[in-house]
């Protein structure tokens, strides 16, 4: 098969055993690969109430057709699993060197199920793959992981990935560490390797997939690689902003639109900005910056702090959500402190958003009095105290204290705690909600509700990237209507349009960065490397099916494991509180209003209005019958209290 | 008097050829003049990247802030200028 490996490597823990299989050509059209592959094995393998943290859950790392092939953006994979913070689908995409060299060592994905009896890393390299021990590894930091592994592997160019004490201690929103400072952040996929006794895995090697046209696929990527974007499209030199600044050159744009998330989103704009803006950033603590393969972007940051805190350059910088959800959303200012919360999320590997979130949240109960200097042993967690927020970060990573709590993530945590904490727990299906105020963009806010993963800025953009701007190509045409306020039924459709096309790029898999510019001329050109690269004929049409098949699927896991229309909500304060200040003051998204938005969503999904579930017309008719007939062996919607994961 | 106008990196930067550009003006200036002199200035590609060619106004992607202040929370493109204010032009951007 063009463009493949053709492998899937499966590693049994429990057993100890290592098999192949075949990657089917079916599948692959069907699925294509990274997120579609995923959902495509996780769906198939998992049985309804598999435990996150057992070992019948299975953690898949999976490429795509574009893995490797050196055109910008290029080099991502997703890591999936049950997600032990939400008990339901779980998907952490990331960039850097890891994807590619899954590759090279000839497997497309690798499924790893059981668990080790005792604490393993793999070292997976042309000639097998093994299990070493791991047990003097175990309770070490990331950097430190990776280079005790360059050391017994007697290979420095090795790729590993890895967890910190915070996956070891199965904190819930624990993530995965690529070579040092690339992140597969959301959803707790780091607790998932954790719950396995898997400290690490290691790739190495030398193979590359056969392509259908070589000669053309060079041509084209030569052409992308040269390509800086359609730039009077609207007028945005996009990369070169992400070259000086990094994604953090959002965070004044959110600031003075009033749109920036504040003090647990009660407020919208932030007074300390100036300290932590990327231009501040870029003129005071950056050393450098860093990049993925073949991407001429430049996007990671990698920054030096020596006074109050120290902070290592090699575990990176803080982006955008990073720096919203650790500064303005805890109200806090210190730049130094900022850096350090990153790097300690890196050094122990923790999501940064859900963890940012969760202080917040802490924060708010402190002031409230529902926590108190007792329960935190003497931390004074108020608001903007940058000790307290590292102070917190270390408890969390270590569940010490306090920490043994917040690292169930804001909404167990809210329930412990009770006495109204759930009202202002920022969540959406139990997932932190990231750093983008849905009540200024209600688009962008609506799709939290409809995210497979729970609250996610990834399946859908600001919608004032589209304002101005149709993506024609895939149906961004005048029938959609973009007006960041407007929340009506046009602008669900430009929603799903988004959200498919999203879900379209974590299958092939694609760097967002790198897809703006040029919109939905950009699918074109992926259509042609993918028909270079493979041999097939594939069109818009047929990836943007992709898109929509994998979403049903992803769904269609959700569903089995008990959501429904119950679940496809916003807190109270988004749906209630209206932003305070600013440009957009006074606006809310409104309980109403999203019942209205949701009922669109359904009838555009062709999902049953009443339960969100997928119609098995709508499954049958993206190849999924298989997939119609489960559901409907399980039964009818069940009831919240019963079956909703916890 | 005298006026910075510090535009964001990307396309308005290309423009303009710069990161900023100081304007010196005999008369106080509102926002709105600061922009039609940066459009006789840089010619029609800047007036088309920042003015709506229907309308006339300013394009909804752009926001300017006047000393740190987005002018739309003051009197927008009529807001007057102090002597030595910064003027801010920036691109909206998305992502996360």
């Amino acid at each position: 098969m063009f463009g493949y490996m053709g492998k899937i490597l499966r590693v049994n823990l429990t057993d100890k055993k290592v098999s192949e299989e075949p990657l089917d050509r079916h599948t692959a059209r069907k699925f294509l690969g990274a997120r579609g592959l995923g959902a495509k094995i996780l769906f198939d393998e998992l049985k309804l109430g598999t435990d996150p943290l057992g070992p019948e859950n299975k953690l898949v790392i999976a490429t795509g057709i574009l893995t490797g092939i050196p055109i910008p953006g290029s080099a991502r994979f997703v890591v999936m699993a049950k997600s032990p913070l939400t008990g339901i689908w779980g998907e952490s995409p990331a960039g850097g060197f890891f994807g590619n060299e899954l590759k090279a060592v000839g497997y497309d994905a690798v499924i790893l199920e059981g668990k080790a009896s005792r604490p393993v890393y793999l070292w997976v390299n042309e000639s097998e793959t093994e299990f070493r021990d791991a047990g003097h590894l175990w309770g070490k930091l990331t950097r430190d992981v990776q280079r005790e592994i360059f050391k017994e592997v007697k290979d420095e160019t090795a790729i590993v990935g890895c967890i910190g004490p915070a996956g070891e201690n199965m904190v819930k929103f624990a993530s995965i560490l690529f070579d040092f400072n690339h992140v597969a952040g959301r959803t707790g996929m780091g607790a998932v390797m954790g719950s396995k006794n898997l400290k690490a895995i290691a790739v190495r090697g030398t193979q590359r997939p056969k392509y259908a046209d070589e000669e053309k696929l060079i041509d084209l990527s030569l052409k992308e690689l040269a390509n800086k974007g359609e730039t009077t499209r609207r007028g945005c030199y996009w990369p070169d902003a992400l070259d000086k600044y990094g994604s953090n050159v959002d965070y004044r744009y959110w600031q003075l639109t009033g749109r920036l998330p504040t003090q647990n989103f009660r407020k919208c704009t932030f007074p300390g900005y100036q300290n932590v803006i990327a231009e501040t950033v870029s003129s005071t603590i950056l050393i450098r910056t860093n990049t993925c393969p073949h991407c001429p972007i430049q996007c990671n940051r990698i920054v030096q702090v020596s006074h109050p805190y120290e902070v290592d350059p090699d575990y990176g910088g803080p982006e955008y959500e990073t720096t919203a959800a650790l500064s303005s959303f805890c109200m806090n200012d210190s730049l130094a402190a900022l850096a350090k919360a990153n790097e300690l999320c890196n050094k122990y590997a923790m999501d940064t958003i859900s963890t940012g979130v969760t202080i917040a949240f802490a924060m708010e109960c402190y002031e409230k009095g529902l926590i108190t200097s007792k329960d935190t042993e003497g931390i004074d967690l108020t608001w903007g105290n940058p000790e307290a927020m590292i102070q917190i970060v270390e408890k969390i990573a270590h569940r010490q204290g306090i920490g043994d709590l917040l690292a169930e993530g804001v909404r167990r945590a809210s329930k412990k705690i009770g006495h109204g904490a759930e009202e202002f727990a920022m969540h959406v299906k139990g997932m932190e909600i990231p750093m983008h105020e849905g009540r200024g963009k209600k688009g962008h806010g609506f799709s939290y509700t409809i995210s497979n993963r729970g609250a996610c800025h990834l399946q859908m953009e600001s919608d004032d990237l589209f304002e101005e701007t149709p993506y024609p190509e895939v149906g961004i045409d005048e029938t959609v209507k973009a007006d960041r306020l407007y929340a009506g039924p046009e602008k669900v459709k430009l929603v799903k349009v988004v959200n498919d096309l999203f879900i379209l790029y974590d299958c092939l898999p694609i760097c967002r960065w790198t897809v703006y510019p040029d919109g939905g001329k950009r699918v074109e050109t992926f259509a042609k490397i993918i028909n270079a690269a493979t041999g097939w004929n594939v069109t818009i049409g047929e990836l943007m099916t992709v898109g929509e098949r994998v979403c049903n699927l992803e769904r269609a896991f959700n569903v089995r494991e008990g959501i429904n229309r119950k679940d496809d909500v916003l807190p109270k304060r988004l749906l209630e509180e209206p932003l305070p200040d600013g440009p957009y003051k006074g606006e809310t998204i409104g309980k109403k209003a999203l019942d209205k938005m949701l009922d669109h969503w359904y009838a555009l999904r062709k999902w049953d209005k009443d339960s969100g579930i997928p119609t098995r017309e709508k499954l049958e008719e993206l190849g999924l019958k298989y997939v119609a007939d489960e559901l409907e062996n399980i039964g009818p919607p069940r009831k919240a209290e019963k079956h909703s994961p916890s | 008097m005298e006026v910075t106008v510090r535009v964001s990196r990307g396309a308005l930067s290309e423009i303009v050829g710069r990161s900023d550009v100081t304007i010196h003006c005999e008369n106080p200036v509102r926002v709105i003049d600061v922009l039609n002199i940066l459009a006789e200035k840089f010619g029609k590609t800047f007036r088309d990247y920042v003015f709506d060619a229907k309308t006339g106004e300013v394009k909804k992607y752009l926001i300017l802030a006047l000393n740190g202040i987005n002018v739309s929370s003051m009197k927008g493109t009529e807001t007057q200028i102090d002597d030595r204010s910064e003027l801010l032009m920036l691109t909206a951007t998305g992502g996360g």
